[in-house]
Order: C-alpha cells, then sequence, then structure tokens
C-alpha cells in the first residue's frame, strides 16, 4: 500500500440475523405446558416397568422401551444435581436475546422425579452453589404454556 | 389439544447479531458506492478479467489484481429468481426478485435484488440499472436495487 496516500478508511459490515422456528409439543409436551399455564404445577409420566418417573414428560421409557402412563405431579422443590456459573451471554431461545451475566444454571431433580430438568437457578455465586442444595420453582404470574414459565429455581432453607 | 382442536405449537428464535471486517479491497468497493455512487471492480494481471465486486485475488489465476475499474451502472439480467414467501429478512415485501446481474464491463456477475418492476414481467437478457439509495452506509445495501431500464 502506498504510504504517502492518506490511510484508507476500512469497512465493517454489521449483520442482524434473526431465525424464527416453531415446532409442534406434540402430546406429552402440550399436557405439560397446559398443567403449567393453566394450575401451575410440574407433571411427570411414570414408566410402568421401571417405575421412574420421567420430567419433561417422554411418550416412550428410554430404559424399558415401554409406553409410559400415569401422569405425576412433581415438585415445586427439589435438589441440584450439577451447577455452572455462566459468565457467557448465550442466546436464551425464547427471547431471542442474550441473559444478563454472570447467572447459575443448573440440573435440578425435582421431589418425586427420577430425571433432572435442566433450568436457570437464583444463586449464580460459584462459592455458595452446591450439589446437594435446596431449590424451588418460582413461577411466572402471567404464564404462557412455555418452559420459560418457570422463572428459575430460588435457594430454599430447610 | 385446544377446544378448536387445535395442537399446541412452540415458537422460538435466535438472534444473532455480527459484523465482519471487509478488508481492504471491499473496502474500497463499499466507500466508492457509498461517496461517488461507482460501482468497481478490479483486472485481473492474468487473465485480464474484471471482477465485480473489486476482489484482491483473481481465484482463477491465483494472483493479486490491480487496476481498478469502473463497471456499470448498467448491466444485463442474467437469471432471476422469485420469491413469493414473506420472510423478515427480506429487505422488500414479497413477491420480490433477485437477480444474476452482469454489469457493463464486468466479467463476473453480482447478485441483488431486482426492484420497481412487477416480477412477472422480468425477462432473461434485460437491461437493468442500479438505483442508489439515498441514505448510503458503505454497505452492499448501498445499491437499493437493480430496475429494468
Amino acid at each position: 500500500m502506498n504510504r504517502n496516500r492518506e490511510r484508507e478508511e476500512l469497512i465493517r459490515i454489521p449483520i442482524q440475523m434473526n431465525l424464527q422456528y416453531r415446532f409442534p409439543a406434540g402430546v406429552h409436551y402440550e399436557r405439560f405446558f397446559r398443567e403449567l399455564k393453566e394450575i401451575g404445577r410440574i407433571m411427570g409420566v411414570r414408566c410402568p416397568e421401571c417405575e421412574r418417573v420421567l420430567v419433561p414428560p417422554r411418550p416412550v421409557c428410554g430404559e424399558c422401551f415401554t409406553r409410559t402412563g400415569e401422569w405425576v405431579e412433581v415438585g415445586p422443590k427439589g435438589t441440584v444435581v450439577a451447577h455452572t456459573s455462566i459468565y457467557f451471554p448465550f442466546i436464551d431461545g425464547s427471547t431471542g436475546k442474550a441473559r444478563p451475566i454472570p447467572y447459575g444454571a443448573g440440573l435440578i431433580q425435582l421431589d418425586g422425579a427420577y430425571s433432572a430438568i435442566n433450568h436457570i437457578l437464583e444463586e449464580g455465586d460459584p462459592d455458595k452453589l452446591h450439589i446437594g442444595m435446596r431449590v424451588e420453582a418460582v413461577l411466572k404470574e402471567e404464564r404462557e404454556g412455555n418452559i420459560g414459565d418457570i422463572l428459575y429455581f430460588k435457594t430454599i432453607e430447610e | 389439544m385446544n377446544d378448536n382442536g387445535e395442537r399446541m405449537v412452540l415458537a422460538g428464535k435466535v438472534d444473532l447479531p455480527f459484523s465482519y471486517s471487509a478488508g481492504k479491497t471491499a473496502s474500497r468497493f463499499f466507500v466508492e458506492l457509498r461517496d461517488h455512487q461507482r460501482i468497481m471492480g478490479k483486472r485481473c494481471p492474468g487473465c485480464q478479467r474484471i471482477i465485480v465486486p473489486a476482489r484482491l485475488f483473481c481465484k482463477e489465476c491465483f494472483v493479486e489484481t490491480d487496476e481498478w475499474v469502473e463497471v456499470g451502472p448498467e448491466g444485463t439480467l442474467l437469471t432471476f429468481t422469485v420469491v413469493y414467501r414473506k420472510e423478515n429478512h427480506h429487505p422488500i415485501e414479497a413477491p420480490l426478485a433477485y437477480g444474476i446481474i452482469r454489469l457493463d464491463g464486468a466479467d463476473t456477475s453480482i447478485v441483488h435484488l431486482l426492484g420497481e418492476t412487477d416480477v412477472t414481467k422480468l425477462e432473461h437478457g434485460m437491461r437493468v440499472r442500479a438505483l442508489f439509495s439515498e441514505e448510503r452506509k458503505g454497505h452492499i445495501m448501498d445499491i437499493e436495487c437493480f430496475r429494468p431500464v
């Protein structure tokens, strides 16, 4: 490049990509979200063979390959079985925006459930998070029938 | 299922904001568009083709391009496609058309929006002209569209 010439302007191209998608909830998720929205309770299904309660509910037990049966209410209290503190602003799929950092997230085994669900924790401090800590689901006042109806899991003392 | 027999459909979205550095050659291409409403290509000293938009290298000869050449603003519509589906990433409402345009003086073609026309009247080989935007930002959309001459 000619050093005598004025420094050339460099252009930066901004791009805003907005991806939207829709998917059918299916019978089990539909009931799960409807119960959450209308009654404010978290539901699982029991496998008739191994008796595990699967949350979120599944049509088939992944271990027994058997159709699941009875619907069971679980939670809203549960136990943290794994946790992490997040310092990277991931995109929240329900809003399309990054969630403010830092925040805690974990796998929560709801009381009465076999499987654990992945959700946001009120506690984000890695020094205070621990496996086995007790938490309780905090639900939105005006629920819409999606996983965001559970705002986060608050820490409880028992 | 609700009272109308409709199944629940869940919606999600991902917004991905990002940017990239155009580099020295594309930067001058965009600056020329923005400040002088000129569409610029570069000549390959090997094959002598005028490459538009301007590129630093000729991908056929693997040599650095040298001379800057103004092309267009008129050109020939080589091919096009009509979009009937409305989606938010299109700059205008559907139905709309995108074309591949060989600008006068150029040996490669560019893809751009075909505007100010009835999509049913588009034809291969028709003559089109770049319409520059009023407010130019150093972006390919500084050309608002190509419209039939």
